[in-house]
């Protein structure tokens, strides 16, 4: 009899040490774990900047040879938030502080950085980059009739890379047609053999992050970079946005963003100089 | 009194030719278009497109959602119409105010064609 109660301690004394807090190898589980960071769904572990993916230095490589091209150009799409006035010309103004090791990049892209984009203006979305009317009709002489302002800043500016930072400007059930026309604005990218770079965006407006998801997930299925601005500015006050809104950056979220952009154009540079 | 019943009757008669007598014109359809348009109007704007324009009505719908929109001085007028097909081209604006700032879209720049489907006029593309 005791010896049986004392089997069974034994026995219960194994099976609790086996769960124990005993530590346990953790091979398996970090696998699993950078597979799962990688997933769209958790967008907001991305890191601000990413490091670029072998297709992106491939289609910047081939970008550079490409005479069609301009390699000190890049071209923006967006709203107000990416037009000059808060979007990377202060550092070549000398409005923002520039870090030593970016004088380089920003040289590099100077005249990108001062310059207004077609696409991207006051109010602008998605759809208006794709729909004529916001081109030749809207004043932009350049353009032709029937061409949009996404074809039209493209063949008039020949950039070799793109940045994309939309979503601001949206109303309730358009999740769908922004994330089909948000891909269909890439595929025009890079149709156009410059390299897409997207973003995602600091609001919620749409209450649920589907569309930072949408952006992410566009990011993911064309293996081409995004910078994770939501993340940039989450350690500001509000998170980086103007109170009571809650809808645009702050004047310090615009500084956590230029400078996010500024590392991603550094990266660029870098393959484009080598 | 036999007056008042022939006027009466007369009118009616006038309604009844009226509403008999086929759709709204290639360019009153794409008055109607442009006032859906800036009224984020999808259902009017769906029923006044072909099947294949729908997702660019769609299209040119959502991209108006960002800013306050609406049309001035419109007058619009047949370029062509052979009966099936017609282009229609407008002057006047599309006045897009985001904030305080205004942005004027010249609608002269956009040709829609239209197409007879049934007895209605449709937009179905653009030139």
């Amino acid at each position: 009899m005791r010896s049986r109660l004392l089997l069974i301690i034994l026995l219960l004394t194994l099976v609790l040490a086996g769960t124990g807090g005993a530590p346990r190898p953790v091979h398996s589980s970090t696998i699993v774990q950078q597979v799962d960071d990688q997933s769209p769904e958790r967008w907001r572990e991305w890191p601000v900047v990413p490091v670029l993916s072998a297709r992106a230095v491939e289609i910047l490589n081939t970008a550079a040879q490409n005479s069609a091209l301009d390699p000190h150009t890049f071209s923006k799409i967006g709203d107000c938030q990416f037009t000059p006035a808060t979007f990377l010309a202060g550092y070549v103004k000398g409005d923002y502080s520039l870090p030593a090791e970016y004088e380089q990049t920003a040289h590099y892209f100077k005249e990108s950085m001062v310059r207004d984009s077609i696409t991207a203006a006051n109010g602008l979305g998605v759809s208006s980059v794709l729909n004529p009317m916001f081109a030749a009709g809207a004043g932009y002489q350049e353009c032709f009739k029937n061409e949009t302002p996404l074809e039209c800043e493209l063949r008039t500016r020949r950039p070799v890379v793109v940045l994309v930072a939309l979503g601001t400007n949206w109303k309730p059930g358009q999740e769908i047609t922004f994330e089909e026309n948000l891909r269909t604005v890439v595929e025009v990218i890079l149709a156009s053999g410059a390299l897409p770079i997207l973003a995602t965006k600091a609001d919620n407006i749409e209450k649920d992050w589907k569309l930072n998801l949408a952006n992410a997930r566009i990011a993911a299925d064309y293996d081409i970079p995004l910078v994770n601005v939501w993340r940039a500015v989450q350690p500001l006050p509000n998170n980086g946005l103007q109170a009571p809104n809650n809808v645009y950056l702050t004047a310090n979220g615009w500084l956590e963003q230029n400078r996010a952009w500024l590392r991603i154009l550094d990266e660029v540079r870098v393959v484009l100089e080598p | 009194m036999k007056r008042w019943i022939m006027v009466v009757l007369m009118l009616g008669l006038c309604v009844f030719l009226v509403s008999c007598s086929g759709s709204t014109s290639p360019a009153d359809v794409v008055v109607g278009y442009y006032n859906a348009l800036v009224a984020g109007d999808a259902s009017s704007l769906s029923q006044l497109s072909c099947a294949d324009w729908e997702q660019q009505s769609r299209l040119m719908l959502d991209s108006f959602t960002g800013v306050k929109a609406r049309v001035d001085s419109i007058a619009c007028s047949e370029l062509e119409n052979d009966g099936s097909n017609a282009a229609v081209n407008c002057s006047g604006k599309i006045i897009a105010t985001y904030g305080t700032e205004d942005q004027e879209i010249d609608l002269s720049n956009t040709t829609f064609l239209l197409q007879k489907q049934g007895s209605e006029w449709l937009v179905c593309g653009q030139k």
